[in-house]
């Protein structure tokens, strides 16, 4: 990508070093007055090695490995490095560890969705939004403590089964909290699609098409609120996701609004698999995992429909307790580059929304400066940048009541 | 227009009447959930400092530490909580099952980093020809216990467990005269390398 030089064009850089988060990017914006005219995007800070740290742990210890990838999707790799090593082995999971790793996947998603809707809102300039998207967050959280032990990093999984066991005890409490929950989201998708700010602010906003999706290579929620229908879950099952009922969800517009709308009824849907799930856990008995002696010399591949999109893991085995490679692809890789398209055309105070909406961990817009090109002196900070989109909503506010 | 802000206004009201949903944490103690994977609290008794949970440790936060200079020779099976992620692979690898739990406690903060460890000194076994670490002596009465007559074979087990009963002493095996009893070495603590040379004999009976 490169750079804009003419002299009328300032640059916005936004990122990138946020040791503490989990993707740092830079986007370096190139704006002409208002107008976004270009960017830049600039990923690979912040290089853990994850893949050679994996492949000096036994495949049993990978699985914490992978799992710090990503705070917020802190099942997902886990998921699909699980499926990877199952592949390679050729192991059939029991059914009672099918059931349990489709419900902690798809807890994950509902909290990563409400995660996603607090910071849109936030952004927005609606705090409201924010605040009571992650206090409906909370009890999401607060299952995961009491099934797995812990909030985030769950350490649910194992190779050929699950670690911790869902007690019979604690259903009906999970099954109260969920139906509390589904309230909640009904609330939202009520908020985000009523509402006549919310409306104008994001609909017609950073449009993806379908064929830049596919020109891009995008996954996930982002594809599918362009009207392109895949999903991993369906079209590869995994888990327990082919014995359960569901649906994908698809929007058509691929902008801000339809990828809200898509995150919010998948928030659904995932309440209904979780719902189907505990169902089942009633009756269906039996062991929670395999003791996995040796995993044979081979290759395998996972994937996994993460909140974000597909996570793909590759490993290779020699026979050894240890992988000899270990690749893994992240969704938010290939839906990043899809700003290219999304922002370019649009205000500035726009870009911050659209560059969210692809739920990338936005720990960079702590570090957003607006620097004049000419003279090299900053224009606006991080803060100055939520502070234009909050105010662009308060105008709007004004002007359609 | 009116009637998506009366549902709003229905949860405004809501979260009004029910109060904030945050916890007076710092003035109220929070009790984490039963399972909770918390600081992970070595038990002094049951741990027989074998060394399992520091081999499967993901983070590499337990450490083991032989200190081969004090007498007795004593082995150090340290947690570092600094290094630690809680992910709960030693207390289920571990290898009694008993040694090591994850407990509830969660608020480890401190402005020491040197604190942040807790762990379990037990004495060490040594072979009496080189000073070569054979095990704990915990681990060795661990295992006598576990597979009882079984144990038959295997000296260094049998001899750990009758000094332990007073049966015999440290000193009623040292004494043995080299040159009355061929094979003196037999009856001592040994590690597999001194074994082999005390037990391995050429066809002209020298030992190799």
């Amino acid at each position: 990508m490169s750079e804009n030089t003419e002299n009328k064009s300032c640059v916005v850089p936004i990122g990138p070093y946020h040791p503490l988060q989990e993707e740092p990017e830079f986007f370096k914006l190139h704006v002409d007055g208002e107008k976004v005219v270009g960017i830049d995007i600039e990923i690979g800070y912040n290089h853990r090695g994850i893949e050679k740290i994996s492949e000096a742990k036994h495949y049993d210890q990978g699985i914490f490995a992978v799992e710090r990838i990503c705070g917020i999707c802190s099942t997902s790799h886990p998921f699909a490095y699980c499926n990877a090593v199952e592949d390679l082995a050729g192991i059939e999971l029991p059914e009672r560890a099918r059931y349990i790793r489709t419900l902690v996947g798809e807890l994950e998603r509902i909290h990563s969705h409400l995660l996603w809707l607090g910071l849109a809102g936030h952004f927005l300039g609606y705090n409201t939004v924010w605040m009571w998207s992650w206090k409906y967050r909370e009890p999401v959280l607060d299952i995961f403590e009491k099934i797995s032990g812990n909030r985030q990093h769950y350490s649910m999984f194992k190779i050929g089964g699950v670690r911790r066991d869902i007690l019979a005890e604690d259903i009906p409490w999970i099954e109260k909290e969920l139906d509390a929950l589904i309230k909640a989201v009904e609330m939202f998708k009520g908020a985000v699609m009523d509402d006549p700010v919310i409306l104008a602010r994001t609909k017609n906003i950073g449009v993806l098409t379908a064929k830049d999706i596919k020109d891009y290579g995008g996954v996930g929620p982002l594809a599918r609120a362009s009207g392109v229908d895949i999903d991993i879950r369906r079209d590869n099952p995994y888990a327990a996701y082919n014995l359960v009922d569901w649906k994908v969800q698809t929007f058509q517009g691929g902008d801000i609004f339809a990828k809200a709308v898509v995150r919010i009824l998948e928030t659904l849907e995932s309440i209904k698999i979780i719902q189907q799930c505990l169902v089942r856990l009633k009756t269906v008995t039996g062991p929670i995992d395999l003791k996995i002696k040796e995993i044979p010399a081979g290759e395998g591949i996972g994937r996994h429909e993460a909140p974000r999109g597909e996570v793909f893991h590759y490993v290779r085995g020699d026979k050894t307790n240890r992988p000899t490679r270990h690749k893994i692809r992240a969704p938010s890789y290939v839906n990043v580059a899809t700003n290219e398209k999304a922002v370019i055309g649009y205000d500035i105070s726009d870009a911050l929304i659209v560059l969210a909406a692809v739920d990338p961990c936005y720990c960079c817009t702590e570090r957003v400066s607006v620097v004049d090109a000419e003279k090299g002196t900053a224009l606006y900070t991080g803060n100055d940048l939520i502070r234009l989109s909050q105010e662009k909503t308060k105008k709007l506010k004004e002007r359609i009541f | 227009m009116k009637y998506p802000k009366l549902r709003e206004l229905k949860e405004a009201i809501t979260a009004l009447i029910k109060g904030p949903y945050t916890t007076k944490f710092p003035a109220e103690p929070h009790v984490a959930m039963p399972g909770f994977r918390g600081k992970p609290t070595p038990d002094k008794e049951l741990c027989i400092a074998c060394g399992a949970c520091a081999e499967v440790c993901p983070a590499r936060a337990i450490e083991v530490k032989n200190n081969t200079e004090t007498s007795p020779k004593t082995r150090d099976i340290i947690w570092h909580y600094d290094l630690c992620i809680y992910c709960g692979q030693c207390e289920r690898l571990c290898t009694t099952q008993k040694g090591v739990t994850l407990t509830q406690e969660y608020d480890l903060a401190t402005t020491d980093r040197s604190t942040l460890y807790s762990g379990v000194q037990k004495e060490l076994v040594v072979c009496q020809d080189c000073g070569e670490i054979i095990g704990t002596k915990d681990q060795l009465l661990w295992i006598y216990k576990k597979i009882g007559p079984l144990t038959g074979g295997n000296y260094n087990i049998i001899f750990t467990a009758q000094n332990e009963l007073g049966l015999s002493s440290e000193d009623s095996n040292t004494k043995s005269d080299k040159e009355q009893v061929q094979r003196a070495d037999l009856y001592r603590l040994l590690c597999p390398k001194c074994r082999h040379v005390a037990l391995v004999f050429n066809q002209t009976g020298k030992q190799i």
